[in-house]
């Protein structure tokens, strides 16, 4: 059972690395969009193996569901822009190579060699039925939103006003600027208009 | 279960992912490489916040609570970020950043 | 499942300790709501009533929020405790006052353990509160034609998420209240102004830059989170692991010398070094300092940046007390901890943002480098702290805070001035100010004062601002980075004079007189008030920046 997790987790953060390395390393920008979804999908599976199912799912509604369709529409509406046979990369990108690879072993000493975890014997469940839970639920993240949480809980519902209320000021064009995309049934309407004006 | 998996496994991958997200933040030219390599980043934290959370203390709700905040803050910062993607799109014809530099002393 | 103590529920009467935030929110919610009753056409006459209708709201709504918070502080009047005669007729107000005050500054109380309302926070808030209401007053002349209304809510939201920031004692509301900060500030740095190019890039680079530093300051906490849930046993249902004071706690009991949090801390440093801007995370501010509209570029530059420099006095003193470290560059005392680093950051940040200076040709780009130079004297006044003694330490956030104001009151002046110019002219380098003493002497003297306040000549408030906050980094044993300091004031009065040279001596370009709308005017009348009043008189502020007790460190 052990080496089947084991494996499973390994499978898991392969995905993960490898869909990340291709995001920052691919030209085309729509191919590294759609490996950053596979990564997100990855990183929402290894939630799952650590038992947060519900941060597991709001991963895959919010992430997968929801930024992944932001950045595809971003792409489309910037056209030109996705870079086939053009670098993707500064000319300086080594530097930000190096600059990872140190923090990446800046992190890793203290977390991993240095670090002494103290993590508990895993709990022998014999009694399933009036087990206490050894992981927090569901109902224990709501609870905690509504005491402990609660002044952060009010905030993050401002913060999305003001990024909705941001993304329309941003994207909003005058009236007099706008630009008119005709309906399908109007442009029927203007070739039909325009056909005309040629028979004549 | 999970308990096969040592926590320094998982720390190296959140670390790794951290990284290549700082690495793709540092050296796109794209903005929409930009904010790709700047979610990277933040899924990177989640998975450190969560791993902390189930291995250390299983029992408090800080980590998913901090790791479900962070989700919503990181979908409306990229709403922003994407729509200024479309604006800056809008007045430069690009959004290669090496292209659009008109700001220098 | 155990029972949850009452403190950690929100009571009724934790309704006046955040009075200020919620009636911000209301007023940011009311101006948004507002603007659908006013009448939208595109002809200029409309446009303007239209912002000045926001604007005005805007303002009414700040100032008032700003009596209440100054009436709440019991600083100018605190009612006695005793209860009085109820036949009195001014019994009502009496009362309502004292239910204000209950929610005065108390040190020690937190609200859910994450909201701090002592006076460290109050006199925040009266500083972002007041900036927001000086900027209000600069931008009505931009005409923001855009969307007034929603220009002035995302303002509001930006002024409330610098008073979360403040007040902050957790973690997780930091951030968020970080992000609530930015998000705003994010689109006010570019969506409402004509030359949309460099608009929309300054706006761009912001939010690539805020969102990278967002993310590595996160990394930061979540280490610091693992080293706290280390700590703890695990059986323990307890939601405090992110609370300032837990951490502080854990650390000590750990002896404090552990390298994980040292990581987290420095990465947390570096996250909201970025916010505030101090060298090795500064490149952003000069492009967003320019391509920002001048009363946008004020707000940023003045009250953004106080917000970060009170969270990071809070989050360095609150959480990690048992890193302090020494800021000394004698080899006998341990050079190491938060002091060490930051004195480091200032040293360099005095150097660069000076020297950067000095060849600038844009005056919104020189006035940004300035103001980081700035920010390395403001680092000076938390890295005080390293000192053991607690009147040395009361002296260094007092010393930071004092300067803040006197920051804020000289920047919102400059930029407003250069708003008046660049409004006029139509630019803003440093061309555009030649001879601005023949064109308009008031604006020209008043710009000359914010100038050589910012410079720090004796009677203005500037000076004395830097020699308080030098004393108190000389107490702290950094007579080094005091000597640093001395030695790029010095340099910083060629740059400062530059400026000086163009508005008197040089000749305009032609002599049309500048005129100075009305609400800029007030503006400019009030921070040169301010900026004269701390200067000559600096003991009108001294006691209240005073009272902002220091935790028992170490």
């Amino acid at each position: 059972m052990e080496i089947v997790v084991q494996i499973l987790f390994m499978l898991i953060s392969a995905l993960i690395i490898i869909a990340a390395l291709m995001v920052v390393s691919v030209k085309n920008i729509i191919h590294a969009a759609l490996w950053l979804f596979t990564s997100f999908f990855a990183v929402g599976a290894l939630y799952l193996l650590l038992e947060a199912e519900f941060v597991a799912v709001i991963q895959v509604l919010v992430y997968v569901g929801a930024v992944s369709i932001l950045v595809l529409f971003a792409i489309m509406l910037t056209r030109h822009v996705t870079g086939e046979g053009q670098n993707q990369l500064y000319s300086r990108w080594w530097l930000g190579l190096i600059l990872a690879l140190t923090l990446f072993g800046a992190i890793i000493v203290p977390t991993v060699f240095k670090q002494k975890w103290n993590i508990p014997a895993p709990t022998v469940v014999t009694e399933p039925q009036n087990a206490e839970p050894v992981v927090a639920g569901v109902a224990d993240i709501g609870k905690a939103f509504m005491r402990e949480y609660l002044l952060p809980f009010e905030v993050a519902s401002l913060v999305l006003l003001v990024a909705l209320i941001g993304a329309i000021v941003v994207v909003f064009e005058e009236r007099t600027e706008r630009r008119v995309i005709l309906t399908l049934a109007e442009s029927w309407a203007l070739r039909q208009k325009e056909s005309a004006k040629v028979d004549q | 279960m999970i308990e096969a998996v040592p926590l320094e496994w998982i720390l190296t991958v959140a670390a790794a992912l951290f990284c290549i997200g700082l690495f793709g933040a540092l050296s796109r030219r794209n903005a929409v490489g930009i904010l790709m390599g700047i979610e990277l980043m933040l899924n990177a934290i989640n998975l450190n916040l969560v791993a902390f959370w189930r291995y250390l203390s299983p029992l408090s709700s800080t980590g998913p609570v901090f790791s479900l905040l962070i989700i919503t803050i990181a979908a409306a910062e990229a709403a922003v970020g994407l729509a200024m993607v479309i604006a800056v799109y809008r007045a430069w014809q690009t959004v290669n950043l090496d292209t659009v530099d008109a700001l220098k002393g | 499942m155990p029972s949850v103590p009452v403190m950690l529920l929100f009571q009724t009467t934790d309704i006046p300790r955040i009075l200020p935030e919620i009636l911000l929110t209301v007023l940011a919610l009311l101006v948004l709501g507002s603007d659908i009753f006013e009448h939208w056409a595109n002809d200029e006459e409309a446009q303007r009533e239209r912002i000045y209708s926001s604007a005005s709201l805007t303002v009414i709504g700040l100032g008032l929020i700003f009596l209440i918070t100054l009436l709440q502080s019991g600083y100018i009047y605190k009612l006695p405790p005793e209860a009085n005669s109820t036949t009195l007729p001014l019994n009502f107000f009496i009362n309502v006052l004292r239910n204000l005050q209950s929610g005065g500054p108390a040190s020690g109380h937190t609200l859910l353990g994450a909201f701090a309302n002592d006076d460290l926070t109050m006199i925040a808030r009266l500083i972002f509160l007041g900036a927001a209401f000086l900027t209000t007053l600069l931008t009505v002349d931009f005409r923001p034609t855009n969307a007034p209304g929603e220009f002035y809510t995302l303002l509001l939201f930006s002024t409330l998420g610098m008073c979360l920031m403040a007040a902050s004692t957790e973690f997780i509301l930091a951030f968020l209240a970080i992000e609530l900060t930015s998000i705003p500030l994010y689109v006010l740095a570019g969506y409402f102004q004509k030359q949309t190019k460099t608009a929309a890039e300054a706006g761009m680079k912001y939010l690539l830059f805020g969102a990278t530093s967002s993310a590595v300051l996160l990394y930061g906490i979540s280490l610091v989170y693992g080293f706290t849930a280390n700590a703890l046993p695990k059986a323990e249902n307890v939601n405090d692991l992110t609370q300032f004071a837990r951490i502080a706690q854990i650390a000590m009991g750990n002896g404090g010398n552990s390298s994980l949090l040292t990581l987290g801390m420095i990465f947390i440093i570096a996250g909201i070094g970025y916010k505030v801007a101090v060298v090795p995370f500064h490149s952003w501010s000069p492009d967003v300092y320019q391509g920002a509209t001048a009363p946008i570029t004020a707000f940023i530059s003045t009250a953004s940046k106080a917000a970060g420099f009170v969270l990071l006095y809070r989050v360095l003193t609150e959480a990690f007390p048992s890193l302090v470290g020494s800021a000394s560059l004698a080899l006998t005392t341990n050079f190491g901890g938060w002091t060490s680093l930051l004195a480091l950051i200032a040293f360099l940040t005095l150097i660069w943002g000076n020297l950067a200076a000095l060849p600038q040709t844009n005056t919104k780009r020189l006035l940004a480098y300035s103001s980081i130079a700035h920010a390395g004297f403001l680092l000076m006044g938390i890295i005080a702290w390293a000192t053991i003694q607690p009147a040395y330490r009361t002296m260094g956030i007092s010393s930071l805070l004092y300067y803040l104001i006197v920051y804020v009151a000289t920047n919102i002046g400059a930029f407003g001035a250069l708003g008046v110019v660049s409004l006029a002219v139509g630019g803003d380098d440093i061309e555009d100010l030649n001879g601005l003493a023949q064109r308009n002497l008031g604006l020209a003297v008043l710009l000359a004062v914010f100038i050589l306040s910012l410079a720090g000549i004796p009677p203005l408030a500037g000076f004395f601002a830097k020699f308080y906050i030098f004393m108190a980094a000389w107490q702290a044993d950094a007579t080094w980075l005091v000597i640093v300091g001395v030695a790029t004031t010095i340099i910083s009065l060629y740059y400062y004079l530059c400026l000086l040279k163009a508005i008197f001596i040089l000749q305009p370009s032609s002599s049309e007189p500048v005129k100075i709308p009305f609400s800029m005017g007030l503006t400019l009348v009030i921070s040169v008030i301010l900026v004269f009043l701390l200067g000559i008189y600096p003991n009108v502020i001294l006691p209240i920046v005073d009272k902002v007790q220091v935790t028992a460190g170490l």
